[in-house]
């Protein structure tokens, strides 16, 4: 069998030569091939939904799916058809539903996420510095 | 309105949201199970890496529809193929019939009905998609007339040769269906049938069955002439051993084939 290394140089200095540019090229192909094998290049995700702030809620919540979801099997099903609608009807969110195990409360249960009754998380959900409460729209 | 679906094998990422539409949008009860059911009527399943729809495929030319004994399944013109519980009998001939195994019976209740996917029928008559296509983010499912999706699904194969096999299911299987996918691996390996026939099924039968009343008229006629042939020739030999009886050889009230005959003969 040939070897394929240049003449007059031994394995070991090709190594030293050409490894680190070896490396390099490997570790780009590795970066490139999940961009290349994605499925979902074309994900649209439903626009954020804005929670309006009843009068004693400390403001207005804004759900993103984004920071909800990966691109993982049977993710839409954690939320969808229940608690939430996935048509849009309306679903009922509040606090007291939370603390029960539904709405948002089943997963912010305090363990596969922070608590929804949390005293130091309400800034996570709520926008603190929205419009005073009452005001927002109904 | 010609309605369907394409379904892209390779874009589906097995999310679930159209499963849950479904749910949802036909008020199935809840869980979503694995399989299809009676209360399911689409799931994803997962076939080494690649997501696959399952869902009613709506024949051009249903077999279902063509099987029911008393009118419960329906082609619509709009494309969807429809099922009306309250026609039902229970026969359950459709399931049997189905070619992608598609209805699914209420086994758990006392007075079951059939399942199966409806093309969101109510929403497609009133010009909105189907619920699944509506809300699946990757554009896996999408809604249309279906010559439009057809074409479309073979120009995404002439474009991007590499990403698809070179087949759109449902353009031609069966008689062609409503709905049409696109896959990265052969049919075969998604759990479709591989003998399935490029001709309608209904045809099948319809080739025997068209030709019944015809028979039916013709063997009576025939059958009905050699009886006559026969008991005239009775007629003749018992009138020649009874020697000179030119009267009626049965009675007295000849019958009017007889009198017929005489009256021919004389």
């Amino acid at each position: 069998m040939p070897r394929i290394i240049l003449p007059g140089w031994g394995v070991r200095e090709a190594i030293d030569r050409y490894g680190g540019a070896l490396l390099v090229l490997v570790a780009l192909a590795l970066a490139a091939l999940p961009s290349t094998a994605s499925t979902n290049d074309d994900l649209r995700l439903p626009p954020e939904r804005i929670l309006a702030a009843r009068a004693d809620s400390p403001g207005p919540v804004t759900f993103r799916h984004e920071t909800h979801t990966d691109p993982s099997p049977g993710i839409c099903l954690k939320c969808h058809p229940r608690p939430f609608s996935i048509l849009g009807r309306k679903s009922a969110v509040t606090h007291a539903l939370m603390e029960g195990g539904g709405a948002c409360g089943i997963c912010h249960d305090g363990r596969a996420s922070f608590g929804a009754s949390d005293p130091d998380a309400c800034a996570v959900c709520h926008d603190m510095e929205g419009p005073p409460p009452g005001e927002g729209p109904p | 309105m010609n309605a369907g679906l394409l379904f892209d094998a390779t874009k589906c990422i097995g999310c679930g949201a159209c499963s849950a539409a479904c749910k949802e949008q036909n008020d199935l009860p809840l869980p979503i199970e694995s399989a299809p059911t009676a209360y399911t009527w689409t799931t994803v399943e997962e076939h080494d890496g690649t997501f696959v729809r399952r869902l009613c495929m709506h024949c051009l030319e249903p077999t279902c529809v063509s099987v029911c004994p008393v009118g419960a399944l329906r082609k619509t013109p709009e494309g969807p193929v429809v099922y009306d519980a309250k026609r039902c009998i229970g026969c359950r001939y459709c399931i049997m019939a189905c070619p992608f195994g598609v209805p699914r019976y209420q086994w758990d209740r006392a007075l079951p009905v059939v399942g199966k996917c409806v093309l969101c029928s109510p929403r497609v008559s009133a010009g909105q998609p189907t619920a699944c296509a509506a809300v699946c983010p990757t554009g896996a499912t999408k809604f249309g007339e279906r010559p439009a999706l057809l074409a479309e699904a073979r120009s995404r194969i002439r474009e991007n040769p590499g990403r698809y096999v070179d087949r759109v299911f449902g353009a031609e299987e069966a008689g062609g269906t409503s709905v049409l996918m696109l896959s990265g691996v052969p049919f075969e390996n998604l759990g479709f049938r591989s003998d399935l026939p490029r001709q309608s099924l209904p045809m099948l039968t319809w080739q025997v069955l068209s030709k019944v009343p015809d028979f039916v008229l013709l063997a009576g006629a025939l059958l009905f002439g050699i009886h006559w042939i026969t008991r005239r020739r009775d007629e003749v030999g018992a009138g020649a051993t009874a020697g000179a009886a030119p009267d009626d050889p049965r009675g007295d009230a000849p019958g009017f084939w007889r009198r017929l005959w005489r009256r021919r003969a004389s």
